[in-house]
């Protein structure tokens, strides 16, 4: 063989040969990632999916956006389209590469930049995640994930210096290997499941819902922990204002109006310092900060419209997503796509959104008849377990919704996403594709009926739990009797 | 730079592509200066040690070299010495200082307290060079092959320099021989694609020794060793055996690594480790288990001990029978080993520990092969085999408690609580999954250590399962190298939640 030729036969065999690894390993990465809480950390990766120009608004930042800003919810009443770019905590770099990153994939015409990460301690060693969590979700094949992952590593080195001289105990130093998914999330082969394997090419989860991620917990934040003043801390610091001063050159540059927000929580005086700090520098560089802790008319209720200690619930980021599509619409800088073609998805999400909101919404006492009707009309995003025995005027509510219940007979029926299948099986699954229904229910010889590993207090009735197959959040089991509803108590056994 | 760092993964492609891209005259600079930048990413100041250690016993060389051509061979005799005692002096005296300086006197302070004399020894705060130990041994075995005559003096400094600090193995070694490794620098090494993928092959069965398996099995150990007085019975066990399994395949996947590496360059490194828990007696063990250092104390110690007059004065020699003095020599040899591990009480008594049983073992041969005749035990079955090599695991392994235990009186504290109940249900009752581990983590190890055995088994019945994989066809030889990747991947003890361990034999 003439030399040329074994020189391309090798070139071609190296070439295939790093082909396929990177393959190979792009998809054990996809698989691993598939658990909860890793998914989180990718909760923005469906913007690499999104058509490029489709998307009018990005929204950038830690977990503060996604939980935050419903994007669907602000198309359905103003027809902007958005996307949330965003991993759980993260270092402001790691906010200023998401935007950069963002703003490359889709040229939008508003950023919107959450700046909690404005207001890190620098004397507190944070979660590797905190240095790497954008950077890690940004493709590999990005030109941003080069420049981006030596930058990172020099900060976090910087900060780990710092860090080190307050605190001796502090963590040790990352490395490049940490800014990847696979050698990130490699440990988590005991999370695997049979939808691991069913989103190899990328989680969709998030996708669906253009990076938000809902919670329904209502829980109320405790008070805010005051953190003594230093000088590490009481100012923002250089970093901070070198990288506010690189996001407005990068919008400028690329023709992106920048706008900052704050995601309402509960904060501390040292914050609060930051956040006026952060209001002086934005008024003087001609940027908006929409301050949703500063907006009282938000009627933002602690009882009800957070999840934990500092992020919002569906219902708390209802009011923000609201708040947010009317400042968006204001600027007079979008038109209604409402209407337009290429937007079936969003227009197809809205109906399901509707749904959403009814199922999400629904509270836990409603009317048995109200029950029935949203279970009746529970399409593909849903999986739904019931079971039990329905007593005559349950029955008949489930009855006239279509489903065909006999009073007195204890039965289990399974909504797996597009049919109602009433079991004839002894035992109704734990899970469907991978999804957790908390819910499981047993016959037993007597012909009474056990759900999971406890036993439902208060029989008969029927045990109902809904579970939202994109976002994997069960909502709490019910019991339903007569015509009513109450929050399924269960006792382990 | 550790071997499993991610910097190594850089550097080290790196480094090969472009030593097969300049021209032959310079790679072996390119090559010092990969190695020196290597080692620089400890600490850049013990740079300048290896370097003074370099001169040093290059000049010896050339010293000796001088004096057998400017002198009579009595006079060039003595220079000769002479020289070979200056390096000898000078590289002990400079490991000394600062690997057991401190040990010695803190041994003076606690010897002058005995004898009711207060006295306060200041310790000096000395970080220990990474693999003083190593070169310094491997530029002592350069010093005394050309004093023997085995290896003509290198003329070149800088070659001789990349000799010392050949990266591969600079830090834990092989402790690689003159004759085998300089003359390898001077040749010229084409890339070879078939030795390259060997080599790359023979990394990733390193890196799956030690970051799958040692540092998985190291996090049960230092559980258990950590708070020992917290554990009793099997769990003490388990943690010495797991002990023996990581310290094997920590160093053995640091060999594997630096051979294949070297491999891919062109270079051939002797081999540091065969199958060593398959061995029927000690003395076979230490044929096995760090085989350059092993032969190196044997060439360097064991046998000019042996034929010294010096070994003859000592009371536990075999003079009564007129054979040469091999058990003093062999204590000496296993104390040094010891002390050669590390300055503390603990190593020599492992080192010491070893001597002895293999002296006991010399001294009941006979004795014990009449029991043998009298209970008709036949020796060639593989029960018994199997027995001796359980047997001679038993005693490495207790032997591995002075190895790992923090101080001497921590392994004798941990000799305790080993035997202070029989409890093996500890083994199936969910104890082992409160020792650092999970289920899934206990799963991976114990598979692991599995293919280990079967791998192990294989080579040391002449299979290679690199040269078996390499036969197959394409298609099959893909799927193996990609799985290994893929293995070490996913079940690599690395990342953010683990951090990445230090080789064992590095703070040698």
């Amino acid at each position: 063989m003439k030399a040329w030729k074994k020189r391309l036969l090798c070139t071609l065999r190296v070439l295939l040969w790093a082909f396929l690894l990177v393959f190979v390993l792009r998809v054990t990465a996809n698989v691993l990632c598939v658990s909860s809480e890793n998914e989180l950390n990718r909760a923005g990766e469906g913007l690499y999916r999104q058509r490029p120009g489709s998307i009018d608004v990005v929204y950038v930042g830690p977990s503060h956006v996604y939980s935050s800003i419903i994007p669907q919810l602000i198309y359905d009443e103003y027809g902007i389209t958005g996307y949330n770019f965003s991993t759980a905590a993260q270092s402001l770099a790691n906010t200023y590469w998401g935007l950069r990153e963002a703003i490359r994939l889709q040229h939008p015409k508003v950023a919107v930049v959450e700046l909690i990460c404005a207001t890190a301690d620098p004397a507190e060693r944070q979660a590797p995640l905190y240095y790497s969590g954008m950077a890690r979700m940004l493709s590999p094949f990005s030109p941003y994930k080069t420049l981006a992952v030596p930058d990172l590593l020099r900060r976090e080195a910087e900060s780990f210096e710092v860090a080190t001289q307050v605190n001796a105990g502090a963590a040790g130093k990352m490395s490049w290997l940490d800014f990847w998914r696979l050698t990130s999330f490699h440990t988590q082969y005991g999370d695997l499941s049979a939808r691991s394997f069913k989103d190899i090419w990328g989680p969709r989860r998030y996708a669906e819902s253009w990076g938000y991620a809902p919670r329904y917990e209502k829980v109320e934040p405790e008070k805010p922990k005051e953190q003594e003043l230093t000088e590490l801390n009481q100012d923002l610091s250089a970093e901070t204002l070198e990288l506010l001063e690189k996001m407005k050159h990068a919008a400028e540059k690329s023709g992106t109006k920048l706008v900052f927000m704050v995601a309402p929580y509960p904060t501390n005086s040292r914050e609060d310092r930051l956040y006026g700090q952060l209001h002086h520098w934005a008024e003087e560089n001609g940027i908006d900060l929409l301050d949703f802790n500063q907006m009282p008319q938000l009627d933002i209720d602690y009882t009800t419209d957070y999840w934990d200690n500092t992020h919002l619930n569906y219902f708390g980021a209802q009011k923000v997503s609201r708040a947010m599509g009317r400042y968006l619409s204001e600027t007079g800088l979008f038109e209604d796509h409402r209407q337009e073609k290429g937007f079936d998805r969003w227009n197809q999400r809205a109906g399901n959104y509707a749904l959403w909101h009814q199922v999400e919404t629904l509270s836990l006492t409603a009317p048995s008849a109200q029950w029935a009707d949203t279970l009746a009309g529970l399409n593909k995003d849903y999986l739904a377990l019931m079971a039990g025995t329905a007593d005559e005027t349950l029955a008949a509510e489930l009855n006239r919704a279509g489903f065909a219940v006999q009073a007195g007979q204890p039965f289990c029926a399974l909504f797996d996403g597009e049919h109602w299948t009433l079991a004839p099986q002894e035992e109704m699954a734990a899970s469907v594709d991978g999804h957790r229904l908390v819910l499981r229910c047993t016959k037993d010889g007597g012909g009474g009926l056990t759900v999971g590993d406890t036993t439902v207090q208060g029989a008969p009735g029927v045990a109902v739990q809904i579970v939202n197959r994109l976002t994997d959040w069960p909502m709490p089991p019910v019991l339903l009797q007569g015509s009513g509803a109450q929050p399924l108590e269960i006792e382990e056994q | 730079m550790l071997f499993n760092s991610s910097q190594f993964l850089l550097f080290f492609p790196f480094v090969t592509l472009l030593y097969f891209v300049i021209p032959h005259r310079v790679r072996y600079l390119w090559l010092l200066a990969a190695s020196y930048y290597f080692y620089m990413c400890w600490n850049p100041r013990y740079a300048l040690l290896m370097a003074i250690s370099t001169l040093i016993t290059w000049a010896s060389g050339i010293g000796i070299e001088w004096a057998g051509r400017h002198f009579p061979p009595e006079k060039a005799a003595k220079w000769k010495k002479w020289f070979v005692a200056g390096s000898f002096v000078l590289n002990l005296g400079i490991l000394f200082s600062f690997k057991y300086l401190n040990f010695a006197l803190a041994n003076l302070q606690r010897l002058f307290a005995l004898a009711g004399i207060a006295l306060q020894v200041p310790q000096l705060d000395l970080l220990l060079p990474v693999g003083i130990s190593f070169y310094t041994f491997q530029a002592l075995s350069y010093t005394a092959d050309v004093y023997r005559g085995d290896v003509d003096a290198e003329h070149n400094v800088l070659r001789y320099a990349l000799f010392v600090s050949f990266f591969p193995q600079l830090v834990a070694g092989p402790i690689e021989r003159s004759k085998n490794l300089l003359g390898q620098l001077r040749e010229y090494h084409t890339f070879d694609f078939a030795r390259a993928k060997s080599g790359v092959m023979l990394m990733l069965w390193g890196y799956f020794e030690k970051v799958v398996i040692a540092d998985r099995a190291a996090i049960v150990v230092n559980t258990v060793f950590n708070d020992y007085q917290q554990y009793s019975g099997f769990v003490c066990v388990l943690a010495v055996v797991l002990f023996a399994v990581q310290v094997y395949c920590d160093f053995s996947g640091y060999s594997d690594i630096a051979i294949g590496a070297a491999q891919v360059m062109g270079f051939s490194l002797m081999q540091n480790f065969r199958q060593p828990y398959f061995s029927h007696t000690l003395a076979e063990f230490w044929s096995r288990w760090h085989i350059s250092l092993s032969t190196w104390l044997q060439d360097y110690l064991f046998e000019p001990l042996v034929w010294s007059q010096w070994t003859k004065k000592l009371p536990i020699v075999g003079r009564r029978v007129h054979k040469p003095p091999v058990y003093s020599s062999l204590v000496i040899t296993f104390f040094a080993s010891g002390l050669w591990h590390g300055a503390s009480w603990n190593y020599i008594a492992w080192g010491l520990m070893h001597g002895i049983m293999q002296v006991i073992g010399k001294v009941t041969k006979k004795k014990r092969r009449k029991v043998i005749k009298k209970l008709h035990i036949r020796t060639e079955t593989a029960s018994y085999r199997l027995f001796q090599q359980l047997l001679v695991f038993a005693m490495v392994c207790a032997s591995y408690v002075f190895f790992r235990a923090p101080s001497m009186s921590a392994a004798l504290g941990f000799f305790r609580q080993m035997f202070s109940g029989f409890n093996p249900w500890v083994l199936l009752d969910g104890t082992l999954l409160t020792l650092g581990m999970g289920r899934e983590q206990w799963f991976v190890l114990v598979v692991a250590i599995l293919l280990l055995w079967v791998v192990d088994l294989c080579h040391s019945r002449g299979i290679s399962l690199r040269s078996f994989t390499e036969k197959q066809n394409t298609p099959v030889r893909w799927v193996v190298y990609l799985l290994a990747v893929v293995v070490l991947a996913v079940f690599g003890t690395y990342g953010p939640q683990f951090d990445a361990a230090q080789f064992i034999y590095f703070q040698f």
